[in-house]
């Protein structure tokens, strides 16, 4: 097994774990991974963690040829590249629900995609100049709706 | 917490096969219910399909 593999194996065991130990319950409907939709991951991604654990991982993890235990400088290299990414992955994940939103908000017929997602680019990109462009205040329309620009939308 | 006493049933299934789901997935088979059934669930995985048979 690869170490993604190893965290998969984690995941899967903390379904597994969250459908028994949460099995007691007087309704089918509320026994065990039958939860709101935004939670059921929560307890099998809090498992993945024992993936990242040398403590946990030294109990098993061998050489498939040597049976040489796991030495701890991979696991540390592992905890090191852990978030290689992460912020770049955000920003193109803020940028996708951005697109998502703006083709939401406006009339069909009057979208112009390309010219959207030109725009939306270049206040998602991390260039100190797109920066301050994207940080323009919101703005109200006639209706008095507000409509945020890219880096403001969100619950307030 | 509540040692000696079964709390439920988990079925593994590590290992690919034609038809079969491809990726690694938890499936819930019955729904506990307190005092009258306990839960069972099937851990069904691919092994070895994401990784090399042979690690370098």
């Amino acid at each position: 097994m690869e170490h993604g593999d190893v965290v998969t194996m984690f995941h899967e065991f903390g379904h597994l774990m969250h459908h028994v130990l949460g099995g007691d319950q007087r309704w089918v409907t509320q026994s065990g991974v039958a939860t709101e939709h935004d939670f059921v991951e929560a307890p099998s991604q809090m498992f993945e963690e024992w993936g990242w654990s040398y403590e946990t991982l030294s109990r098993f993890a061998k050489h498939h040829a040597t049976g040489a235990v796991i030495p701890k400088e991979l696991v540390d290299k592992l905890a090191k590249s852990r978030t290689f990414g992460v912020g770049t992955w955000a920003v193109q994940q803020m940028f996708y629900a951005a697109i998502a939103l703006r083709f939401h908000q406006v009339d069909p017929a009057k979208l112009d995609q390309l010219a959207t997602v030109k725009q939306l680019q270049g206040s998602t990109r991390r260039s100190p100049t797109s920066r301050a462009r994207s940080s323009t205040p919101r703005s109200v329309t006639s209706s008095g709706t507000r409509r945020c620009t890219t880096r403001t939308c969100g619950p307030s | 917490m509540r040692k000696g006493t079964k709390l439920g049933r988990i079925f593994l299934d590590m290992h690919a096969r034609d038809n079969k789901f491809k990726h690694a997935a938890q499936f819930p088979m019955v729904s506990g219910v307190g005092g009258m059934q306990l839960p069972r669930a099937r851990w069904s995985a691919t092994s070895p399909s994401r990784s090399r048979a042979t690690p370098r």
